[in-house]
């Protein structure tokens, strides 16, 4: 399992948009998974194994917490402190804020559009292993990812070129 | 194939989600096809943008973590003590901070000066490593003073563990308490094929009325 712990901890990272969440989410999986070491070695996919699993505890903690309101802020103050330190390059900080951008662009999907893209365009799933992991069809997760990436491109203002959309028009 | 046909199949055709015939037929209509193929470009690059966004990278020992709630007795590898130690780091609070470029940068930016904290009351100490480049393997050490422990781990004032470091900022939280209110020095150690990095901090432990420990970290060499 050890192989595929930064690989899961970014997914879970990538599903819950924290990093105190995303450890816990990993550390559930690898609690309940350490025990059957000898029998995840007959499975054929493992990283993707694991991701279904990760995805679905990601969806029982989410039902479960959608009942209660409260919820742990994380703790980024020592981070914040960091960045003050040193000088940061200039493509540094274009690519920083892109990455806000694209952050800010995701906020905007729901929860389904945002973790196929994600997943896909980001983790580089292929839609059938994500059809496994999501337990959604292919044809479904089609279509929220090319409305997830109609929307991401109008939030960063990066229409489609003018000829795509006189055809399409 | 058209331009309608080709640009509502772009999505699957880069996705490669088409059947190798209209693969290939897509293939044709985008080398003979300015327009399409700009469109094609502008995808890709899109694309691209996407592909290129991370996730902060994990505090430093993610890999002893993640096994950390694990009984020992199913434990194969890992016996570091450590673990049990460290699991626990995420309750406390800071303690003093360091951020340091290692290795490309021999310059250690100089940390905080006063911490403040009770007798035998556990606190973190956190500690950034700033990285311009991804460490595969890199060995991180601590060694405390022996009125100084890692909280929740009785007596252990030494410790050591393999680690990867990420690019960029990797972040180490680790709570450590005082039994005495004695001098003291705090000395970490990272250390990368031939180079080493140390740390030393002056830990000046007083008691105060209140019965508080007043820990000053006048700089580190």
């Amino acid at each position: 399992m050890k192989p595929h712990v930064s690989h899961l901890y970014r997914v879970a990272y990538r599903l819950t948009n924290q990093a105190e969440a995303a450890e816990d989410l990993l550390q559930d999986v690898m609690l309940h998974f350490y025990p059957k070491c000898q029998e995840l070695k007959q499975i054929e996919n493992l990283k993707s194994w694991l991701s279904r699993s990760l995805y679905n505890r990601f969806i029982d903690n989410l039902r479960k917490n959608k009942r209660n309101p409260i919820t742990e802020a994380a703790d980024d103050s020592a981070l914040s402190v960091v960045v003050d330190h040193g000088l940061v390059p200039e493509h540094e900080t274009e690519q920083e804020l892109m990455q806000t951008r694209i952050e800010q662009s995701l906020d905007k999907l729901n929860d389904d559009q945002r973790h196929v893209v994600m997943l896909h365009d980001m983790e580089g799933y292929t839609l059938t292993e994500l059809s496994d992991i999501m337990g959604t069809p292919v044809g479904t997760l089609k279509s929220r990812l090319h409305r997830a990436r109609c929307s991401i491109r109008q939030t960063l203002a990066m229409e489609p070129s003018e000829t795509l959309m006189r055809v399409k028009g | 194939m058209n331009c309608k046909i080709v640009l509502s199949e772009l999505d699957d055709f880069l996705d490669a989600e088409l059947k190798p015939m209209q693969h290939a037929q897509v293939q044709s209509h985008l080398s003979q096809c300015d327009s399409c193929h700009q469109a094609w470009q502008q995808e890709l690059e899109f694309r691209q943008l996407l592909k290129e966004h991370t996730v902060p990278a994990p505090a430093l020992g993610l890999e002893e973590r993640a096994f950390a709630k694990i009984p020992k007795q199913a434990k194969k590898t890992n016996k570091n003590a450590f673990v049990a130690g460290f699991s626990g780091a995420i309750a406390a609070g800071v303690v003093l901070m360091i951020a340091a470029a290692l290795f490309f940068n021999p310059v250690v930016q100089t940390p905080v000066a006063n911490i403040t904290l009770a007798l035998h009351q556990s606190k973190k100490v956190k500690m950034v490593f700033d990285v311009p480049e991804a460490v595969a393997e890199a060995t991180f050490s601590m060694r405390l003073p022996e009125h100084v422990e890692i909280a929740g781990s009785r007596g252990l004032h030494q410790i050591e563990w393999k680690t990867a470091l990420k690019k960029g900022k990797n972040l180490l939280s680790l709570p450590i308490v005082a039994n005495a209110a004695e001098v003291g020095e705090l000395i970490a150690e990272i250390k990368y094929a031939d180079q080493i990095k140390r740390f030393r901090m002056k830990l000046d432990i007083k008691a105060t009325e209140q019965g508080m420990l007043k820990i000053t970290m006048p700089g580190v060499a």
